[in-house]
């Protein structure tokens, strides 16, 4: 098997999770196309750097991790770095994901539907709003009948509460 | 991880819709954007999404293996500044020799655009061409930019269905199509017209009394491949697509009396091979120099129909450092109109009036003749005989008082031969010349003021579409509209 068909099957079976950590990383920016393809080819052109004895994906995201900070610098209005100590909690974050039961990134993902099931209503109707209708703060607020603010806390405190759910398997 | 970047400015966290809480610590803002990446992902990237970008990324690492010079990085440091410089020499090298052998050996250039094309044309004739739409959008001479709001949809699904969609001056929708049984368009007293279906076409579509586009898209390339000198120009990004590197495509008609813009440039998705946007663009003196404001609906003969055409010189659209064209704004496909591929009626007028690029609403109307053209008035005082469709379809059944329209038809022909030879009224087909309409070929005008003036640019963009039911292609779907 040559280099490319190798490097399809890594990049088959990582693309899931690159993809979420560029989502996690780059928040509401329209960029994560253009980033995971040159994150990808970039690991394709270095794929001799890369340590065959480690896991893929950490190195994968290291990658990613550079290209989206280098495209942060370059955007006007934006935070120039984002905190280390967030993104070496981040990365915990994906490794901990990686090592939970399932055969795919997206399977062990999808776990998240029943912590998200675990929260508390308001929590869960703010969340449902805003990831899985899209809607604005503001219209998500006026639906729910609460503030913006109401809606922001509980959508932070339910980030939390999913992501502790999630890791604790 | 072991990278990280230097932390003596970090001041922040990404913007998501929601910021983690303020003055939290590290963990609990990489949880928040831990869930944030997985709830987004989980609701945006799709399976499906995920295999388009994956073929993308395929066809991108196919290109840079093939023709990159520093796809395998250097494992050793120490050498490659060498390695590389004796790499780009034989690089240079390799291709001043080929260079040097096709300038004397004559290969031609196009020979891979070509092939690209085909490949194209193939790939959209198949069953896995699929359902497309495409808008389309007319700069006119007197126009300073291609208009925001298309003049006409196509919705096509391979191999051989169609449906256009475009609005008259008068504020009707033309209706067209072709399904299992033919060519059809809905007539204004909104009945099927399958005998005639062609007056229902607009003039742009005819580019210039000649049929070339919007019979589809693969026999427009068909065509190009026939009457454009093409050359590959490698891959280029377009601004509405982020991340896709489409093969791009640029020809020049090699005949000046060919159908068609004088120069091309299309761009077709590596993936798919589908047309993902196509623009033409005529020869026209600039605008305030003669011949370059006038009237469009002055029929004087365009630029294409002289062997001395002026050079290209029309506005071209502003282009990004990779030639990409200019992002599309306001692009809703049917306009103000609901997609209904149910077929279901809309009810009432169009509610965004007359288009803002010219009389008609759909701003495409000056590019054929015009009622004063000087191909003179039709039977009607209006309509150039020969020109059809701005006005709509004429309900062909009934005799009209005013024409010839029921005799020799003024879109030549019968298939079956039945109403003998065409008139040769100007602006008819010549003497031997091919019929025009829109599935012919082009017609010989007999001269000068016999051809209509061309556009500036025609614009065919891909745009995203839902699945076409089956029926969508069948006038019947569409009667009720009328």
């Amino acid at each position: 098997m040559g280099g490319r068909e190798v490097f399809e099957i890594l990049a088959r079976e990582h693309a899931d999770m690159l993809t979420a950590y560029l989502r996690s990383l780059l928040g509401a920016d329209s960029s994560v196309d253009d980033i995971f393809q040159q994150s990808m080819l970039v690991a394709w052109r270095r794929l001799a750097d890369y340590d065959r004895e480690r896991p893929f994906g950490p190195w994968l995201r290291g990658i990613a991790q550079r290209l989206v900070l280098e495209h942060r610098r370059r955007s006007a209005g934006r935070p120039r770095v984002i905190d280390p100590l967030v993104l070496v909690e981040l990365d915990k974050r994906f490794d901990a994901l990686a090592a939970q039961p399932g055969d795919t990134f997206r399977e062990r993902a999808e776990r998240l539907t029943s912590c998200l099931s675990k929260l508390p209503d308001a929590m869960r109707h703010a969340i449902e709003m805003i990831y899985a209708r899209g809607l604005l703060i503001a219209v998500a607020a006026t639906a729910l009948g609460s503030s913006e603010e109401a809606v922001k806390k509980r959508v932070q405190r339910a980030r939390q509460l999913l992501a502790e759910c999630l890791l604790a398997g | 991880m072991t990278d990280h970047p230097d932390n003596s400015e970090h001041s922040g966290t990404p913007e998501l819709p929601i910021e983690p809480a303020p003055d939290t610590a590290p963990k609990t803002v990489a949880d928040e954007l831990f869930s944030h990446g997985l709830l987004t992902y989980l609701n945006t990237d799709t399976p499906a999404r995920q295999g388009e970008r994956i073929g993308r990324l395929m066809v991108a690492i196919e290109q840079d293996r093939l023709g990159g010079t520093d796809v395998s990085p250097a494992t050793s440091h120490g050498f490659r500044f060498p390695i590389r410089t004796a790499r780009g020499w034989l690089a240079l090298a390799a291709c001043l020799t080929i260079g040097t052998v096709a300038v004397f050996m004559g290969i031609p250039g196009e020979q891979s655009a070509q092939a690209v094309v085909q490949q194209s044309i193939e790939a959209m004739r198949s069953t896995a061409g699929g359902d497309r739409r495409y808008e389309i959008r007319i700069q006119r001479p007197t126009d300073d930019a291609i208009p925001s709001l298309p003049g006409a949809i196509i919705d096509t699904r391979s191999p051989n269905l169609l449906v256009l969609r475009s609005n008259a001056p008068d504020g009707h929708e033309i209706i067209a199509g072709r399904d299992a049984t033919g060519n059809w368009c809905i007539r204004r007293d909104g009945g099927v017209e399958r005998d005639h279906p062609e007056q229902a076409w607009p003039k742009w579509s005819k580019v210039g009394e000649e049929s070339m586009l919007v019979d589809s898209v693969d026999r427009l390339l068909e065509e190009l491949t026939k009457s454009y000198d093409l050359q590959k120009e490698g891959t280029a990004t377009l601004d509405n697509k982020s991340g896709v590197s489409y093969r791009h495509i640029v020809g020049t008609k090699k005949r000046v009396r060919s159908p068609g813009g004088d120069h091309v440039e299309v761009w077709i998705d590596p993936t798919s091979k589908s047309v993902e946007r196509l623009e033409m663009r005529w020869n026209l003196p600039p605008r305030g120099q003669p011949g370059g404001d006038k009237n469009p609906d002055a029929a004087d003969g365009g630029p294409d129909g002289s062997p001395d055409a002026a050079p290209m010189d029309g506005p071209r659209p502003p282009r990004g450092p990779e030639g990409r064209p200019p992002r599309e704004q306001g692009r809703d496909p049917l306009g103000p109109r609901p997609f209904r591929p149910d077929g279901a009626p809309p009810n009432g007028p169009r509610p965004d009036g007359p288009g803002s690029n010219g009389p008609g609403p759909d701003g495409i109307e000056p590019v054929g003749p015009g009622p004063d053209s000087a191909e003179g008035p039709g039977p009607e005082g209006r309509r150039p005989r020969g020109g059809h469709g701005l006005e709509g379809p004429h309900p062909r059944p009934e005799p009209r008082p005013d024409g010839p329209l029921p005799g020799p038809r003024p879109d030549g022909p019968r298939r079956d031969g039945a109403d003998g030879p065409p008139p040769r009224g100007p602006g008819g087909p010549g003497p031997g010349g091919r019929l025009p309409g829109m599935f012919g070929a082009p017609p010989r005008g007999p001269g000068p003021g016999a051809r209509p003036n061309p556009p500036r640019m025609l614009v065919m963009q891909r745009v995203d579409a839902p699945a076409f039911d089956a029926a969508w292609f069948t006038p019947e779907v569409h009667v009720a509209k009328e």
